[in-house]
């Protein structure tokens, strides 16, 4: 914990935690969602609490089914009532409470504030529209332009996010084109309308590693140019290594860990993160001189607990190999550990 | 320490990605080379209709006799080649009254079936996209339809508009609108839970653009099959309310209602029966047959091979 950090992260910890200097866009307190009714429910999403600042890439970590795809639907408020109930928490996007907006200007905010793309770029382009049609749609909806210049615009974003021969792509449909190509267009489409924030589930998980690689610089290069914040979700820590400035680990619904990236994969404090980072194999830690197996790969032991269950205690604590007593019985919260690295753990103060 | 390199190669693996895939332009003549006569059922309903629709066009004038001139001299007379279908009781040409009976019948299907399925479509689209009460509403109206013979709802209809080949069309449509929202409901069902909705939501379309510029192409392949078979079943409706003189009054020359003034002839003069009978049933089975062609055309596991 003492390890002295690095001096250029070291200087971005001060200027993030410093609020005059940079802007908070996105701010998530306390979030709860619950599946079923009042009376018999699961939670999805335990008292989640995060921001993002502009410009900044936050990558939301966990495996399936720890509740990141729920926190970022939440967001955009696509969480369908009944069964889903928000039950505590705010979302606040620019001073405004996301959960408690009208229809009509939930829609304004979506697309033109807050755009998203999907795991899946297979099906989530409409496939009896032409892909230029379904770009220029959400500019003409919420810029009010025409539709030439929005098919003017549709062109440049596909040029944007480096897709050859734009003009003859507008007129193609989605099976025409492979599955880079889609995504890059649901990209394009997302950011057509200038974004603030550009929340990314999972997307390179369908896509094989030398696309996602393209995509990920895609994506990296656009923030870059277009300044825009973005919400990255995914259960790859190679992909987060790449692309985010701060990460967060979920487990079972709950935030157990937040980061910047660098200090996260060298300085991890939840024993679930450090799990994590161990199990991800790497070329030059196992192998010997002589090829053979050095240390086989740590897994962790047991598997997430049911989310039929009510959780007493941290939980991960079922798992976790440092658990005492007290892991059992009492839930940790969020605590700075070290400046710029919060972690719900009993362990720390042990 | 190589990343350089490794960047170098992930960026040329990147060209392979843009390759051409399948030739964007759809070519009219494949219609005919690739669809149609691959498929003997739909080569043969797309040629009797095709002859059914231009008999509509120019059937009248290709008539030989006025539809609705008596000639009391040439009563009954078996077919020759004068009357190639013999005349009836009031000695007017079989042959020149089915002609223009083409027209009347093809007149009162593509009505019948653009009602039905208008708001069939409406009712549909509104009841999957909604989910809850809406939903129930609309769907347990239909079930209630259901639960008649089409037949019936639509001599109630007709009962209560009274007989005229406008309210015949309102009321075999109205009669057909159950069996359009089913289909629709189902399909939009299905594509109700696709990610390109909640795409398209998610870039600030709302319900109706949702339904009506997402869902609506979406739902049309099937829809398609439904409104060709339906259009046979229209037919035979309107022709079988017109035989029991609910439908298009006499004089006008149609299907149903010659075979229903013939049928006390039909000892004496069978041909009053046969003719407007093989109209019917040649036009039902064209459709039938062409409706299964396309039924299988667009069955979504064929339509790669197409």
């Amino acid at each position: 914990m003492g390890k002295p950090e690095k001096k250029g992260r070291a200087l971005t910890t001060v200027v993030a935690s410093n609020p005059t200097n940079i802007e908070t866009l996105l701010r998530v307190e306390n979030l709860d969602i619950l599946f079923g009714t009042a009376k018999q429910h699961v939670v999805a999403v335990d008292g989640v609490s995060f921001k993002i600042n502009t410009g900044e890439t936050l990558a939301i970590v966990g495996e399936s089914g720890c509740g990141k795809t729920v926190t970022s639907l939440s967001i955009m408020g696509l969480i369908p009532c009944p069964p889903g109930i928000i039950d505590n928490g705010s979302i606040q996007f620019n001073g405004k409470d996301l959960l408690h907006l009208k229809m009509e200007e939930m829609r304004k905010v979506r697309g033109n504030d807050i755009a998203m793309i999907f795991q899946e770029p297979m099906t989530s382009l409409n496939p009896v529209l032409t892909v230029g049609l379904q770009m220029s749609e959400a500019m003409m909806a919420h810029k009010g332009i025409s539709r030439k210049e929005a098919r003017k615009r549709a062109i440049e974003m596909l040029k944007l996010v480096q897709i050859p021969e734009p003009e003859k792509r507008m007129e193609q449909y989605p099976h025409q084109l492979s599955g880079g190509m889609r995504q890059r267009v649901m990209i394009g489409t997302a950011l057509s309308c200038e974004p603030k924030i550009l929340i990314a589930d999972e997307p390179t998980t369908a896509l094989d590693v030398t696309v996602q690689a393209q995509i990920l610089d895609l994506m990296n290069d656009i923030k870059a140019k277009l300044d825009t914040s973005i919400l990255f979700i995914t259960h790859d820590l190679g992909v987060v290594a790449e692309i985010a400035d701060r990460v967060l680990v979920m487990y079972a619904g709950r935030t157990i860990e937040e980061a910047l990236v660098t200090e996260l994969y060298e300085n991890p404090i939840h024993p679930y993160t450090e799990g994590l980072l161990r199990a991800i194999p790497r070329l030059d830690q196992y192998l010997s001189a002589d090829n053979s197996v050095k240390e086989a790969l740590k897994q962790m032991p047991g598997i997430v607990p049911s989310i039929y269950k009510k959780i007493e205690g941290c939980s991960f604590a079922p798992r976790c190999p440092y658990a005492r007593k007290q892991c059992g019985q009492e839930r940790p919260v969020m605590k700075e550990v070290v400046p710029g690295h919060r972690a719900a753990c009993w362990k720390p103060e042990w | 320490m190589n990343k350089r390199k490794i960047d170098n190669i992930i960026e040329d693996l990147g060209q392979i990605e843009f390759d051409e895939r399948a030739s964007a332009k759809f070519k009219f003549k494949d219609i005919f080379s690739k669809v149609i006569f691959k498929n003997p059922s739909m080569a043969i309903g797309s040629i009797m209709i095709f002859l059914l629709i231009i008999l509509a066009i120019i059937g009248p004038s290709i008539a030989p006799y006025d539809s609705q001139e008596l000639n009391m001299s040439e009563r009954f007379e078996s077919p020759s080649w004068n009357h190639i279908f013999g005349t009836d009781n009031m000695g007017r040409d079989i042959f020149s009254r089915v002609l223009h009976g083409t027209r009347v019948t093809f007149k009162i299907g593509l009505a019948s079936v653009g009602i039905g399925l208008a708001f069939g479509l409406l009712i549909g689209l509104f009841a999957g996209y909604s989910r809850g009460k809406l939903q129930n509403v609309l769907m347990r109206f239909i079930d209630i339809l259901y639960s008649f013979p089409a037949l019936l709802i639509a001599m109630a209809l007709v009962a209560f508009l009274g007989p005229s080949t406008r309210n015949l069309i309102i009321a075999v449509g109205i009669a057909s609108i159950r069996y359009y929202a089913r289909v629709t409901y189902g399909v939009v069902l299905v594509e109700r839970n696709k990610p390109y909705l909640d795409a398209a939501e998610i870039v600030g379309a709302g319900a109706l653009r949702q339904m009506f510029r997402h869902l609506i192409p979406n739902i049309v392949p099937p829809l398609i099959v439904v409104a060709t078979l339906g259009f046979a079943g229209a037919v035979l409706n309107a022709a079988g309310l017109s035989f029991l003189g609910l439908g298009v009054q006499p004089p006008t020359p149609e299907w149903g209602l010659i075979l229903s003034s013939g049928r006390n002839y039909i000892i004496r003069a069978p041909w009053l029966l046969i003719f407007p009978g093989l109209a019917i049933m040649v036009a039902v089975l064209s459709f039938n047959i062409f409706g299964d062609g396309l039924r299988d055309l667009l069955d979504p596991k064929q339509q790669r091979k197409v």
